[in-house]
């Protein structure tokens, strides 16, 4: 094992050993080692095996036999020695690591204990087969059923063969405050979840039909009118012709599984949506539904905190209604105001377990909605950055009075430190985003704005000439007697004006394009994959969508990279304006790359903005032709200048439908073109040397 | 002396619209003088005669509001029609707050023109 690998086996937090591809253990680390107490010493040869369960070292040498010949990745249980003589369950997981031609080079085996989790499953087995044996022993008398039911710790049913539901055990009639008279005249249907009801009673039907044994997870409703899940279990009890006389049921509490499985998901979800840069409030949203599934009964709401502003930036909440929200959003951020914005500025948790007796906020219009929206707890749980800044405050309210208990701190915990992840996250892309805009925008106003003033001058001059000119013109011809001479006087001088306006265009064309472009081999692929990145934040913010439809054989052009990324954005910011008043329809711009012709390739851009009418194709080309208020209209000038500055042609063709398409073609190699025409009969050597 | 006759002197950098202007302003019956720059005109005599001023707002060395905040130091009271090529809408108010006619965008259409002169001539 090469040296950097071996340091990073060993600086990883958790135990981990690596094996050769035979299964042959290669490398412990060094937690490995403190946890098991064992030296290095006592690990070679098979060694490494004293750790392990006596009772679980045959099957776990199975398994792992059997992985390494898979060749996949694969995972094992098996109990792990302490240092100090217990044994803890763990989950051994094994992934191969491919050599460059496919085959395992080496595994990398991770442990987690799972000892907690192994506990809860063995309880939950234990109750499970007493239940088991207590059914099979049935035929005794129902007095003795009814103490030995009432002994499991869970809820326990029977039904009649066709699903009747005829006795109930004395928890789950505590559990959900229902009489037993009551439930059995079908009064147990309440206690379901409304959104599982459904799905219950058409999983129960396969059992019932098949006579096999069946499990389902689902929320049943306690006493206090929260729900909770159980997974239900139901087996047959048999006569001895094998007929089914009774099933029996329990039903076990999961919740606290439930919620750890539910919140990993969720987080796994929130996680997905943040690689995925789905906006900051789509995501705080999906927190907040996270954390109201996960702590039954609760509202909850994210705020942002921005350095400097006297109030929260925002709220974001899914169950709390907006007057709240609207309330805690204006409060000012002061350690005087309400528990929110003390938890900001104190960069503490503030729990208000009883707002109903709280007198410090009876003047504050929030506290007067939260009373008003029946909310009797409050806690505010500041969200700090890894820089210790306060990026938000993250609040639960729970219409009873109420403090936290350990666990739903712990899950507030989690929640503030995946709403942190978050927050931070896109104030980074957004920073980027920024930058980016910012980039584009310099780049469009370096070339063609910062000069709207001068462009201006230039050309506004002559014109104010050349209108004054006409206007005497016309004063003259329209005197008594017209006077023909100095009208034609006029005449040449407006001619001279307008060869002076025309001048100016020319001289700021040559401007654009003052250098000869360089001549270096472009993927134009690349090059437009660029300027999507570049171009990406400010056709976000402008609602447009960008499909890339990018050919796989584009061959190279020759050309110069910088310009002909210039005017791809060009484009792009074109079709983006063209689309900004659309709402009717999605503003989409389509960018394709494809062969054209044998020697040329051609680039398309496709939007649905407003189009144009096909007699001004080619005036769209104009310098100073514009459709958009506030532009100079010389971006589409100089693109046709640098496309045909590489030997190209840029035009503009309508759609059938709403939008317009805009395109390049260019040819591959403008010399090579050339010198097809002419061949030439020189060494390969010499080729270097040829004077293009 | 009627306002027909009125000198109206143009001071603007740029040599085509001195010919130019001077020329249609004769065609709309005033008397009209122009000059290459700010510091030729207050040199000239003709400060004491003008009575509306068409004045370029960019200028190299005096600009067009130098001379006419100049002019008021001066206790000149000349009416002043500034004309400028620079698009900027911020220019305007800025410039009538000072006390101008107005302030015509170039290309100046006549009508704007004939508009401004007259305003300037009754406040005269």
């Amino acid at each position: 094992m090469d040296n950097d690998l071996g340091q990073i086996v060993d600086a990883l937090p958790g135990l981990v050993w690596t094996a050769h591809p035979d299964g042959s253990v290669e490398f412990l680390n060094t937690r490995w080692f403190e946890y098991t107490g064992l030296s290095r010493d006592d690990v070679s040869n098979l060694g490494w095996q004293s750790a392990i369960h006596a009772d679980d070292v045959g099957q776990l040498l199975t398994t792992w036999k059997s992985i390494c010949t898979s060749g996949k990745p694969g995972e094992m249980e098996a109990r792990l020695r302490r240092h100090d003589g217990p044994y803890r369950w763990f989950l051994f997981r094994a992934s191969p690591m491919l050599s460059a031609s496919g085959e395992v080079a080496r595994w990398f085996v991770i442990h987690t204990d799972i000892q907690d989790r192994r506990a809860a499953e063995e309880a939950q087995f234990a109750t499970e087969e007493r239940f088991r044996l207590i059914v099979e022993e049935l035929g005794k008398s129902e007095r003795q059923l009814r103490t030995m039911i009432d002994s499991i710790p869970g809820y326990v049913w029977r039904t009649t063969p066709d699903g009747t539901v005829d006795f109930l055990n004395q928890g789950w009639c505590e559990y959900t405050g229902i009489s037993m008279a009551e439930a059995l005249q079908s009064g147990w249907h309440r206690t379901v979840h409304p959104d599982d009801y459904a799905g219950v009673m058409a999983y129960w039907r396969t059992p019932l039909e098949t006579g096999m044994p069946g499990e389902y997870e689902c929320r049943h409703r306690r006493h206090d009118g929260t729900y909770r899940w159980f997974v239900g279990r139901a087996i047959p009890l048999r006569d001895q012709d094998g007929n089914i006389v009774k099933w029996f049921g329990l039903n076990t509490d999961i919740e606290d599984r439930k919620r750890v499985e539910l919140l990993l998901e969720g987080k796994n979800r929130l996680f997905e949506m943040l690689a995925g840069h789905s906006p900051l409030d789509r995501i705080l949203l999906e927190l907040c539904k996270l954390v109201e599934s996960t702590m039954p009964g609760a509202f909850c709401t994210t705020m942002l905190v921005e350095p400097g502003r006297a109030s929260f930036k925002g709220a974001v909440a899914a169950r709390l209604s907006p007057t709240l929200i609207a309330s805690v959003e204006s409060m000012p951020l002061t350690p005087e105001s309400g528990p929110c914005a003390i938890a900001a500025c104190l960069k503490q948790q503030v729990v208000i377990p009883d707002l109903p007796s709280e007198s410090r906020w009876k003047d504050d219009l929030w506290y007067q909605r939260a009373r008003g929206d029946g909310l009797k707890a409050c806690w505010s749980t500041p969200v700090m950055s890894a820089s210790g800044e306060v990026l938000a405050v993250f609040a639960v309210y729970y219409q009873a009075r109420k403090a936290p208990n350990s666990l739903e701190q712990d899950f507030i915990k989690q929640f503030a430190h995946v709403a942190s992840v978050a927050i931070e996250r896109i104030q980074s892309d957004a920073a980027l985003g920024k930058v980016r805009s910012e980039l584009a925008r310099v780049a469009r106003v370096t070339s063609l704005g910062a000069l709207t003033a001068s462009i201006a001058h230039e050309v506004n001059q002559p014109l104010f000439s050349l209108t004054t000119n006409a206007s005497t013109c016309l004063r003259m011809l329209g005197g008594e007697p017209p006077n023909l001479e100095g009208a034609c006087e006029m005449a040449r001088r407006i001619i001279r004006d307008g060869n002076r306006a025309s001048e100016v265009i020319t001289r700021l064309r040559a401007m654009f394009v003052k250098r000869e472009p360089t001549a270096e081999p472009v993927d134009l692929n690349e090059a437009t994959k660029e300027v999507v990145a570049l171009s990406i934040g400010e056709l976000q913010r402008a609602h447009v969508t960008v499909h890339a439809d990018l050919a796989g054989d584009l061959p190279r052009v020759t050309g110069d990279r910088v310009q002909l990324q210039q005017v791809i954005l060009n484009l792009f910011l074109n079709a983006a304006d063209a689309m900004s008043g659309v709402e009717d329809r999605p503003r989409q711009l389509v960018i394709k790359t494809e062969r054209d012709g044998g020697d040329h390739v051609r680039l398309s851009v496709e939007d649905t903005g407003v189009g144009f009418e096909p007699e001004r194709a080619e005036s769209l080309f104009d310098a100073f032709y514009t459709t958009k208020h506030g532009g100079m209209g010389i971006g589409l000038s100089v693109s046709r200048s640098i496309i045909e500055g590489h030997h190209g042609r840029l035009w503009a063709t309508p759609k059938n439908g709403p939008g317009a398409t805009f395109a390049f073609s260019i040819p591959l190699d403008p010399v090579a073109a050339a010198t097809v025409n002419h061949p030439t009969h020189r060494q390969p050597g010499e080729a270097a040397s040829r004077n293009a | 002396m009627t306002a027909r006759q009125s000198l109206v002197a143009v001071v603007d950098d740029d040599a085509f619209v001195r010919e130019a202007l001077p020329d249609l302003l004769k065609e709309l019956g005033y008397s009209a003088q122009a000059f290459p720059s700010a510091e030729a005109f207050l040199a000239s005599s003709a400060v004491a005669d003008t009575r509306c001023l068409i004045l370029d707002v960019s200028m190299p060395h005096m600009t067009g509001p130098e001379l006419h905040r100049e002019l008021i130091r001066r206790r000149q009271v000349i009416p002043v029609i500034f004309v400028t090529a620079i698009g900027d809408a911020a220019l305007r108010p800025r410039l009538l707050a000072e006390g101008a006619v107005d302030c015509l965008f170039k290309p100046v259409s006549e009508q704007a023109l004939i508009d401004a002169l007259h305003s300037a001539l009754r406040v005269n």
